[in-house]
């Protein structure tokens, strides 16, 4: 996709003719220094370097995040340290263009400071401060040279000798520069202390840095003043410290702060691509945007809500918080929303225009969602619907259990009294009565077992497994897991009512000689299996499996029936636990 | 000989009362909760406890749990569990501790009123009957473990079902209709057989196929 795009392509030829230009410019400056500087000639070369530094930091974040003005804001410092360097140069013109920008690059540096990190100044007093910079670094510094000359600078733009305008803009240019940076500080400050703890990774290490170097730069000409150090030596540590922005700028780089963005265009591409190997639209949205934290909500408008892309239920953010949302529409409506990070990704026309190119691959995707929510709700419905015929079976099951079952055993026992203590022939026929009550006892505990195990429910399904192989008329090997760990009751019975109808079936049908129960399971998974060395040939279409497999998947499981005839039969359900 | 009773259902309790007394037990106390019954247990000191597995507070295993709590307090005292279904998982958990003395039928078999009279009579004096239903899941159980029971015939397979049930020879003579002499070849040939040590002791007999059929 990089390759194929024309704009990054344009964007790599501009950004190698800054690259070029920077190192030509630094390459000139430095000619000239060793030829006839006019000062401390390696320093001056380091200075040259520094700026040629900011230079090449601005082209990796311009690179990396076309669609934000950093990039920019870094070479322009760059550019304006090389202008401001040629201040010391012997050419009387390039000295006199050095004069005029020599503060230049403080002014740019509290810009790129107060726009980072979308390049972008995102509110009206860093607007202000912003100017006030300018201000102070390009108009303020104009008396010096214009009503009076400097040492070693052509008097070219000289209009009047006028020393005491000169002291006065001095003392105003000091005082005015005492009070823009500390408050540009305490507006970095605020930002940082403002920024959630992903913003605060990639805001601390610019910010803190800048901060410390606005600071030092002003007040490091106080404390030269105070101490009496020597120019050159405040000069090479100022240089030393400048130096270290384009550091902390590729550090905030890495950890994040410039995560690589794309074009809009290039998402118009991902669009078209086939949509086999297509990442999801999130993904693409999120690397165009390059805010790494962007998700994509969708408007379902029968059931009035918003949801992520699985159906579930989603909020927008509250306006003004840390995170922002952008609706999305086509024709039709609202389709949905992209929520992105307010500060890493201030812009909301960007966001915006990102949204109407996947706008119709939203409608698609909410689409989607709408179906899984629905077919979440009707996963629901019919785990309800199981769940709750299971509730009537085991209290039918007890409700026989504690009525009909008991009075028909005082039935029959009141029977027995009689038989026991009359003479025939009444004896006979009390007796008879006893031997129909019992049979009528174990025809309805037949009946109560096949509606809901006793034993399934007392001891769960290990052990009413245990108690079916217990019956079985055939050999059979049972195995069974280590632990007595009890499992929700619909799962439990789905695993029961598998079990015994593959029992049922091998037994009666297959003509099986030998079979393998099994009750395994995993963290979350619980597993039944029953297999024979029968027939085979059975179907999940027949009648019995069929309720089998339907309760099995209410209960969000899978019924797998393997049964080629001659080769037996394998029944197995795998049943998910986490609610 | 003293029985202290564990009945929820009232009807129910008062048969159990009746045929007992009826068999000249004296009935020190009745019970319709599993918690009651420990304590009736505990003031009386019967030779037997005769209670249902379902009972309050829990209607799930409460009698069976009371019947296993007594016999740990007191293990002389026998106990005979009713339940309207019998479980082989149970009878094990029963005859665990100490199996002699323990008793575990189908709750419908009180109304063959000789034949539970008698049983009543075995496990108070430190028998073991155990309800043909359990037995039959324990042979079905056994089937799969012990290749030697296939080499029994029916006839065979009768007799060890009826003493593992706690029959005496005149017992399953009697239900078989063969003669005792008869069940006494048969049962010698079931040791021979099991591999298990000769005892004429009716009781010890029992708790021996039991231990072979339940391991």
């Amino acid at each position: 996709m990089e390759a194929g795009s024309p704009l990054r392509a344009s964007l790599r030829v501009a950004l190698l003719q800054v690259g070029l230009s920077a190192v030509a410019l630094t390459g000139f400056e430095i000619a000239l220094f060793l030829d006839a500087g006019s000062g401390p000639v390696a320093a001056l070369v380091a200075y040259s370097l520094t700026g040629a530094g900011f230079v090449a930091a601005g082209m990796v974040a311009w690179w990396r995040r076309p669609s934000g003005r950093i990039g920019a804001l870094l070479s322009l410092c760059g550019t304006a340290v090389l202008a401001s360097a040629a201040g010391n140069v012997a050419d009387p013109v390039l000295a006199v263009v050095g004069t005029v920008l020599a503060q230049l690059p403080i002014g740019v540096l509290l810009h790129l400071l107060l726009a980072f990190p979308s390049g972008r100044l995102p509110d009206r007093r860093s607007r202000l401060l912003a100017v006030a910079g300018y201000v102070v670094t390009l108009a303020l510094p104009i008396p010096a040279y214009m009503f009076g000359p400097l040492p070693g600078v052509p008097p070219v733009l000289v209009v009047a000798d006028r020393p005491d305008l000169v002291s006065l803009f001095a003392r105003i240019a000091t005082v005015a520069g005492f009070v823009v940076v500390p408050l540009c500080a305490l507006v970095l400050l605020q930002r940082l202390r403002a920024a959630d703890r992903p913003q605060r990774r990639v805001l601390a290490a610019v910010s803190a840095y800048g901060i410390f170097t606005i600071l030092f730069l002003t007040g490091s000409a106080i404390v030269a003043r105070l101490t009496g150090i020597d120019p050159l030596t405040q000069f090479v540590v100022q240089m030393v410290v400048l130096a270290g922005v384009p550091v902390a700028f590729l550090g905030g780089l890495l950890r994040g702060g410039f995560a690589r963005t794309a074009e809009i265009e290039e998402l118009g591409a991902w669009l078209g691509a086939t949509e086999g190997g297509r990442p999801e639209l999130r993904d693409a949205v999120a690397a165009t945007l390059g805010d790494p934290s962007l998700e994509l909500l969708f408007w379902l408008p029968r059931e009035h809500r918003w949801a992520d892309a699985d159906g579930v239920s989603a909020l927008l953010p509250d306006p003004g918080g840390p995170r922002a949302a952008v609706e999305v529409a086509t024709a039709t409506g609202t389709v949905g929303a992209i929520v992105h990070d307010a500060v890493l990704l201030p812009d909301a026309e960007l966001v915006r225009a990102a949204g109407r190119v996947v706008a119709l691959a939203m409608e698609r995707d909410r689409l989607t969602a709408e179906l899984l929510a629905g077919r979440a709700a009707l996963r629901r419905s019919r785990a309800r619907i199981v769940e709750s015929g299971d509730r009537e079976r085991r209290r039918l099951a007890r409700d026989l259990h504690d009525g009909l079952q008991a009075r028909l055993v005082v039935l029959a026992l009141r029977a027995g009294r009689l038989a026991a203590g009359t003479a025939p022939p009444l004896a006979e026929q009390a007796e008879a009565v006893r031997a129909d009550a019992e049979a009528a006892i174990a025809e309805l505990r037949g009946l109560v077992h096949g509606i809901m195990p006793d034993l399934l429910v007392q001891r769960g399904l290990p052990a009413a497994a245990q108690e079916l192989a217990d019956r079985l008329p055939l050999p059979s090997t049972l195995s069974l897991p280590g632990d007595d760990r009890r499992w929700p009751a619909t799962v439990e019975t789905a695993g029961w009512f598998t079990l015994a109808e593959g029992v049922a079936n091998a037994v009666k049908h297959s003509g099986a000689r030998k079979l393998w129960l099994t009750v395994g399971h995993t963290d979350d998974v619980l597993t039944v299996e029953v297999r024979d060395d029968g027939a085979g040939g059975a179907h999940l279409d027949g009648g019995g499996l069929r309720g089998i497999a339907d309760r099995v998947e209410a209960v969000g499981g899978r019924l797998h029936l393997d049964s080629t005839p001659g080769g037996g039969t394998r029944l197995r359900a795998e049943l998910p636990c986490v609610s | 000989m003293r029985v202290v009773i564990g009945e929820d259902e009232a009807l129910l309790r008062e048969g159990l009362v009746l045929l007992l007394q009826g068999a000249g037990w004296d009935v020190a106390g009745v019970a319709d909760n599993a918690p009651d019954l420990v304590r009736l247990a505990g003031e009386h000191r019967p030779d037997l406890v005769l209670t249902d597995i379902r009972m309050p507070p829990e209607h799930s295993e409460d009698g069976l749990r009371a019947a296993v709590a007594i016999r740990a307090d007191r293990p002389e005292t026998a106990v005979l569990v009713l339940s309207q279904y019998v479980h082989r998982q149970y009878a094990r958990e029963l005859l665990a501790d100490r199996p002699a003395g323990v008793g575990y039928l189908l709750k419908q078999r009180i109304a063959d009123v000789a034949t539970f009279c008698r049983d009543v009579g075995i496990v108070a004096r430190g028998g073991t009957v155990l309800d043909p239903e359990v037995v039959s899941a324990m042979l079905t159980r056994a089937r799969s473990d012990h290749d030697a029971l296939s080499l029994l015939t029916p006839r065979q397979t009768d007799v060890i079902a009826l003493l593992a049930q706690g029959r005496t020879n005149a017992g399953i003579a009697r239900r078989l209709g063969i003669s005792e002499k008869a069940v006494v070849q048969h049962v010698s040939r079931i040791y021979d057989v099991l591999g298990l040590a000769v005892t004429g002791d009716d009781h010890r007999r029992v708790l021996a196929v039991i231990r072979y059929l339940n391991p």
